[in-house]
């Protein structure tokens, strides 16, 4: 008999992967996923290409038949259900606009194919026209519309239908940066207005950072972590999560390190750089990895400090990035370390620095990539 | 105006170009306006043309085609014959094209390359064959065995053609129909088959002159007179000792217009760009 506390639960999920695997031929694209997506959350799956994200939004808007494991929408099981009858939306990445319809056609088409009322097809064509702006556009075709257009009409044809949960996959790719931005923004305002699941694919971690209540981060075909944007980038769980969010990349060095009782290990960055840290190495000692922010790294200050020289600099504006080669330990080839220092910092070419840092904001890999 | 080397070299290579085009045009359209010219001329005189204008002008010939030969009944039987073959040839062809183009599944390739292949073998070798099965089955000397043996003709390309079609909608539109409350049949109704229109046009006229103009396949499938295609009736004013070139040119250019036509009424269809703005 099924436990009603575990319905209610399910019910209350938007969407649910409970170990879902794909499979093409022998080749295995993704592995045991297990997510739990709230309703009315915005969560975006993000990872580099191939990492089968896009394959897991396409098993849920049934594109994609599931190898096993079952897909879950509103507590609902629809891994036979059709496309249609999954009360899902979807906004493609290359648009994909019925190119012989016009805007209002191409809005109106969802509507059309339930059987709506022409009434109450015009009605709430020009509601969405009118949210998006596109009430000027209604009877052109696709061709007479910018790219950001287009992605309106795209978005507006998703929306008009009220669905459970809306799918995009990689929405803002074929947009130039600054178009990219006040997209975000429009779909930020739409998650605001309209109460509904959204799941949003990208392989671009500002996208990620911006608009989601939670990330799930990709990698091979599996998860490699889901949390909040603020716990994705201060605590990963593994060094692949590390150094895929946060631009410039996490700075990676290897250490030495060797297990000084509970909760604490002593690490050896370079013969000055001791410093004590407290989590447990199972194995006793060895090879580990530490990472640390471009941000969490200064010249010249800090608990501890490395000696390096100045490669180059980076000027951005508002920040400027000092990349420094360091020598850490004897037997490893040097580092290069990125330091994000105020614009204003005078760093020259060649110049020998000191670069200081906290261990409270390193992170501690395995060789095996896992957290410490 | 200045009178320099690169200016009088560019109006020579111009003139030259004109003259150029112009005799072209001239001995492509020439046969036309010869078979105009004969078919204009009295039975009888166009062996003794003084000129290459026409000396006495007369419509005899078309009226004797429609009043004293069954060009008329000939005329139908090709509109006929080719229309059943070049609409039935889209049917099967876009249905099949689609499946190849869209439907992954093994062995596809295969199946692409066996029906190129059937397009190796020339007519004439696949003619008797082709009559003795047509005799058996019962189709010989029929208008449906006619239109069966049209579509053979036409149906590899036509699979071909709209694969190539259907290869160029993008896949993300069906998908995105699909979610739209579309069934699978219901996307490519409503969102491939309109994307490939133009396509289908381009398919249904070759189709249509393909049957249009075949003569071995009505000639040897064909013994009934009443039966005869435009194609075979043409043959008919040339006889072993006597052939009446007037009346033949008078057919020729009557049996000219319908693909003339279907060509006018169908190209509006084919038309670049259908698929503009649907993705990036």
């Amino acid at each position: 008999m099924s436990d009603p506390l575990a319905k209610a639960s399910s019910d209350a999920l938007g969407v649910q992967f409970s170990d879902v695997s794909k499979r093409y031929d022998r080749h295995m694209v993704l592995r045991d996923i297990n997510i739990d997506i709230g309703d009315r959350e915005l969560i975006v799956f993000v990872g580099p290409s191939g990492c089968g994200k896009s394959t897991l939004l396409r098993m849920l808007a049934g594109l994609e038949e599931t190898t096993s494991g079952t897909i879950r929408i509103k507590g609902k099981p629809v891994n036979d259900d059709p496309p249609r009858e999954r009360d899902i939306a979807m906004v493609f990445q290359s648009y994909a606009l019925y190119p012989h319809m016009t805007v209002g056609q191409n809005i109106a088409f969802p509507l059309r194919m339930v059987g709506e009322g022409r009434e109450q097809q015009r009605a709430k064509v020009e509601n969405t026209a009118r949210l998006l702006g596109l009430t000027d556009y209604l009877d052109r075709y696709p061709r007479h519309l910018s790219g950001g257009q287009r992605q309106r009409v795209a978005m507006g044809r998703a929306i008009v239908r009220d669905p459970a949960v809306f799918l995009f996959d990689e929405p803002l790719s074929n947009l130039d940066a600054a178009l990219r931005v006040q997209m975000r923004e429009e779909i930020l305002a739409l998650h605001r207005q309209i109460p509904a699941t959204m799941i949003y694919v990208t392989h671009d971690q500002v996208e990620a950072m911006t608009l989601a209540d939670r990330i799930v981060v990709l990698s091979d075909g599996e998860v490699q972590q889901i949390g909040t944007p603020h716990e994705i980038y201060n605590t990963p769980q593994s060094r692949f999560v590390a150094e895929f969010v946060g631009s410039p990349k996490i700075n990676i060095l290897p250490a030495k390190a060797e297990a000084r009782g509970r909760h604490s290990t002593r690490v050896t960055l370079s013969p000055d750089c001791v410093f004590d840290a407290d989590f447990d190495l199972p194995d006793g000692s060895g090879l580990i990895d530490v990472g640390v922010r471009p941000e969490a790294l200064t010249t010249g200050e800090g608990a501890l400090r490395l000696s390096g020289t100045v490669s180059h600099g980076e000027y951005l504006g508002a920040t400027k990035y000092v990349y420094a080669d360091v020598s850490l330990l004897a037997d490893s080839k040097p580092c290069r370390l990125v330091v994000a220092v105020p614009p204003e910092a005078a760093v020259q070419t060649g110049q020998a620095v000191t670069i200081g840092f906290d261990p409270a904001q390193c992170h501690f890999f395995a060789a095996d990539g896992s957290r410490l | 105006m200045s009178w320099s080397p690169g200016w009088v070299r560019g109006h020579w290579t111009a003139l030259f170009r004109t003259v150029a085009l112009c005799l072209l045009g001239m001995a492509v359209l020439f046969p036309i306006y010869w078979m105009l010219v004969i078919a204009i001329t009295p039975t009888g005189f166009s062996r003794s043309l003084p000129s290459i204008f026409p000396q006495t002008v007369t419509w005899q010939n078309f009226t004797s085609l429609f009043a004293d030969r069954p060009m008329a009944r000939w005329l139908v039987n090709s509109i006929v014959v080719a229309t059943l073959a070049s609409f039935l040839s889209l049917v099967f062809g876009t249905s099949c094209g689609y499946v190849l183009s869209k439907l992954k599944f093994r062995g596809a390739g295969l199946i692409m390359i066996g029906v190129l292949v059937t397009q190796m073998m020339p007519g004439t070798s696949i003619i008797v064959p082709l009559y003795i099965l047509f005799r058996d089955v019962g189709l010989l000397d029929t208008m449906s065995g006619m239109v069966v043996g049209h579509i053979s003709l036409v149906i590899p390309i036509a699979i071909w053609m709209s694969k190539g079609f259907f290869d160029r909608v993008p896949p993300d539109l069906e998908a995105s129909a699909r979610i739209d409350g579309c069934t699978r049949l219901g996307a490519y109704f409503h969102v491939s088959l309109p994307l490939a229109l133009p396509g289908l046009a381009a398919i249904f006229i070759y189709g249509f002159v393909t049957s249009w103009h075949d003569f071995l396949f009505a000639h040897s499938l064909v013994h009934s007179q009443q039966l005869w295609t435009a194609a075979n009736g043409i043959t008919s004013f040339r006889g072993q000792y006597f052939t009446l070139h007037e009346l033949q040119m008078a057919a020729a250019l009557v049996f000219a217009l319908p693909v003339i036509i279907v060509f006018v009424v169908m190209q509006r269809w084919i038309v670049s760009g259908a698929m503009t703005g649907s993705v990036r």
